[in-house]
């Protein structure tokens, strides 16, 4: 489980977080919503800890995301994330950076079941085993993004995080990108947190919404809950998204 | 006011040197991928040997211009060969040529370490397992030190060429002349002094731009400010140091008859 603690982070004078709190269970889908630079991106970035909290906690699987290494090192084994942007090595292969996380978690010890682990990663997201040999800028960005899911599901993780994986899709790929979001969900029992503007995907797959507003938590429940919800800023997501 | 840049700039220094130290740590720790070497110096040193060879040879061609105007009117054009390779090698030469590097190594280095910062490239290596300045920095940083100073010592050379070739060209003085008293003026000392110098300036140059590409933040516009203040900073740095430098070898010169 992800326990997320009064979690507070600020830049400067400005307050991003202000004592965030929620639980991310197994299979549990958990979509973050919010105006765009509301802290969606740095409350993921707090959970796999690339940043620092000022006040709060993070707890996964029963250990603390500490600045420590070695325990980072650990916590990033079990929970993945997929960034923004594809985040691909431009000098490395398609294969090389699927197997960038084998390599650097040492899960697999062969070369042979890291290729394998690579392909079936790979085809799991739905695409084809001849991009292997091809390099990021060969490939168009709804590819690389795909490619980026693949890279963090070859460690199996028992969490992860996508910063809006569906941005930038076309209708035909977002709806196959939520496909496998419930997939791993519901299949591998993996606990997935998804900061997206995509409501309609929201509505109808989240276990659970976070609606963050000025940094704090305004809203937090069940999709059909927050399709009832009164807060204001829900009342207006679901009238921009035209879902009532 | 200052007194703060005064402070920020301290900070600077003293987190340049932590970076540097950590960077060090893993190179004798861990070693370095020579694959990932020679593919950086191609992207950031090979790339740049056209401009350096341009520079080289007008650099040598400006100071024979300069400095012949001087002796002309003392009479002295016999000391033009020696007196433009010596200040040329010990001084002008890596100044000018380090700026220029500055400009295309440095430059290049920090817009892509600060592009694949501020895409999370960095951020994403970290989750991977990866040490990201094992993996990316430390590479680039021996890359850039290396081709630095290859580059410095080809331009170097090309300096004297440029300045021998121009003086027979437009100032009709004879190469065989013109380098009658180069052995006079050029002793062992002033290539040393030249060669450190291009030592110094190559790492300054590599340790500036890692740092400076992999602190960037704030997206695109990070990228172009981080570019600007560490080409910036790597030409302040190089004009103190070959100061410094100056200043030591002549110390050394009167202390120890050497230099």
């Amino acid at each position: 489980m992800i326990e997320i603690r009064e979690l507070s982070k600020s830049f400067g004078t400005r307050k991003v977080l202000d004592k965030v709190s929620f639980e991310v269970g197994a299979s549990e889908v958990v979509f973050v919503l919010g105006k765009s630079g509301v802290g969606k991106s740095v409350l993921l970035k707090n959970i796999v800890g690339i940043l620092e909290p000022d006040s709060g906690s993070v707890r996964i699987e029963s250990k603390t995301v500490t600045s420590d290494r070695a325990v980072l090192k650990e916590i990033r084994k079990t929970c993945g994330m997929v960034f923004q942007f594809p985040a691909l090595i431009d000098s490395l292969s398609v294969k090389e950076n699927l197997k960038l996380g084998l390599r650097g978690h040492q899960t697999l010890d062969s070369e042979a079941s890291m290729n394998e682990k690579a392909i079936s990663t790979l085809k799991l997201c739905g695409l084809p085993e001849s991009l292997l040999e091809k390099f990021p800028a060969d490939l168009s960005f709804t590819m690389q993004k795909r490619v980026s899911v693949a890279r963090a599901l070859a460690l199996d993780p028992k969490f992860l995080l996508f910063d809006e994986p569906t941005t930038g899709l076309d209708p035909v790929l977002t709806a196959q990108t939520n496909e496998l979001i419930r997939h791993l969900a519901k299949v591998s029992r993996v606990g997935i947190i998804v900061v997206s503007h995509d409501m309609t995907s929201a509505i109808h797959f989240a276990h659970k919404i976070i609606l963050l507003e000025e940094g704090r938590v305004a809203f937090s429940g069940g999709g059909e809950e927050f399709r009832k919800s009164k807060v204001p800023l829900a009342v207006s997501f679901l009238k921009e998204a035209h879902v009532f | 006011m200052s007194s703060n840049y005064f402070v920020a700039g301290i900070q600077e220094i003293g987190q340049v040197a932590i970076f540097f130290t950590r960077l060090t740590g893993i190179f004798f720790r861990k070693g370095v991928r020579i694959r990932d070497i020679v593919h950086q110096m191609f992207e950031a040193g090979v790339r740049s040997v056209p401009i350096t060879v341009t520079s080289g040879l007008f650099v040598g061609a400006i100071m024979a211009i300069q400095i012949n105007e001087q002796l002309k009117d003392f009479g002295a054009q016999s000391f033009l060969g020696g007196l433009t390779t010596s200040v040329t090698i010990r001084d002008v030469g890596p100044v000018l040529i380090g700026f220029l590097l500055s400009g295309k190594v440095g430059a290049y280095t920090i817009a892509e370490l600060g592009t694949m910062k501020v895409t999370d490239q960095v951020a994403a290596l970290e989750c991977l397992g990866i040490d990201a300045l094992e993996f990316i920095v430390l590479p680039r940083l021996v890359a850039v030190f290396i081709s630095s100073f290859l580059l410095l010592v080809v331009g170097l050379t090309l300096t004297v060429f440029g300045g021998a070739y121009f003086s027979m060209l437009a100032l009709q003085i004879n190469v065989q002349n013109y380098m009658n008293n180069v052995p006079q003026l050029i002793t062992t000392a002033s290539i040393v002094v030249g060669v450190v110098k291009s030592l110094l300036f190559g790492m300054l140059i590599g340790v500036i731009s890692c740092y400076k590409g992999y602190t960037t933040v704030g997206g695109a516009e990070g990228v172009g400010k981080s570019v600007k203040n560490g080409s910036v900073l790597i030409l302040v740095w190089i004009v103190i140091l070959d100061f410094g430098i100056s200043t030591l070898s002549r110390l050394i010169q009167e202390i120890f008859g050497v230099l």
